[in-house]
């Protein structure tokens, strides 16, 4: 969907003062990165899951679980790039996010939703809003049906009051203000890691009048 | 008169609402807000979300809606299945061009 789209995008990129060669890099980067976190989809719970020994008759074993709703403020810069490297590990964990487009450059944001609505992604997995930033923060922060928070941002002020706030209401604080998402180290399992809970079982296993556990 | 006023057309420029829960609403805030770039060229106005009338109701039957699905293996499924059909279909036409 993304890719039929990629004129539209391009154009829209150099009207928020992109060059052309950078606005077809940004389209083609962010394909890229859905079809790179798409793929740990089903992976990432494998390489982050353990058996662990455990000393009673136990099954014991941890596996990472979805953190539940992010509500995400979006770079400002990497309008659309930036935007897709917050929103696809965030889903490609199983989350669902709120996201805050960027303020100054929402044009892309808002033709992404469009390409989200008709690409079979259940309604409500991302919803995207407009608006502007330190306006929207603290409501973001205490709301108390979201889990985490993610700021891409280096205001320190903001920052400050996203951490206190969310001190308060239990909520992940996930700050991605040093990554630079053009480069390799913009996408890597991690991003899923960042909003995952790792959840540990113990599973009871026979063990009748002190006989040894088995199956 | 007539050819100048062809000349002068006026753009109709669309108004972007948000994205809520696979739908499109308006704010409820009412208020629009138009971003500028380096050039001072507008684009349409964008909808501008305020907190305190804010979407935040209207998120509200979508939180514990997603927050529900959000715990459940098989709906985080769904979506990486979504995803993955998502991303084929931009390998296809990116192998095509």
């Amino acid at each position: 969907m993304l890719e039929g789209r990629k004129a539209q995008f391009v154009d829209e990129l150099m009207k928020q003062d992109s060059t052309k060669a950078q606005a077809e890099k940004e389209v083609n980067l962010c394909i890229e990165r859905f079809i790179y976190y798409s793929g740990w989809c089903d992976k990432f719970q494998q390489l982050y899951s353990s058996v662990n020994p455990v000393a009673s008759s136990h099954f014991n074993f941890s596996v990472p679980e979805p953190t539940g709703v992010v509500a995400a403020i979006a770079p400002q810069q990497d309008a659309l790039l930036g935007l897709v490297s917050v929103i696809a590990p965030i889903i490609a964990g199983g989350n669902t996010c709120i996201v805050l487009a960027s303020s100054t450059k929402p044009l892309c944001a808002v033709t992404f939703a469009e390409v989200l609505n008709s690409s079979d992604l259940p309604g409500g997995v991302v919803n995207i809003l407009t608006g502007k930033v330190a306006e929207l923060v603290p409501y973001f922060a205490d709301h108390m049906d979201v889990n985490a928070t993610v700021f891409c941002e280096s205001d320190s002020a903001i920052q400050k009051m996203i951490k206190e706030k969310s001190a308060l209401n239990v909520k992940r604080v996930v700050l991605y203000d040093k990554i630079k998402w053009a480069d390799a180290t913009g996408q890597s399992p991690y991003f899923i890691m960042d909003f995952q809970e790792i959840k540990t079982t113990w599973h009871p296993i026979e063990n009748i009048g002190g006989a040894k556990a088995g199956y | 008169m007539a050819k100048t006023l062809i000349e002068k057309r006026l753009e109709i420029l669309k108004t972007y609402k948000i994205y809520i829960g696979g739908k499109f609403p308006r704010t409820e805030s009412g208020r629009y807000y138009v971003a500028t770039n380096a050039k001072k060229k507008t684009w349409p106005m964008f909808a501008w979300v305020r907190g305190k009338i804010s979407e935040m109701p209207l998120l509200r039957p979508v939180v514990p809606l997603v927050a529900g699905v959000a715990g459940l293996h098989s709906t985080a499924d769904k979506f990486c299945t979504a995803l993955l059909k998502c991303s084929k279909a931009a390998k296809r036409s990116l192998l095509m061009s």
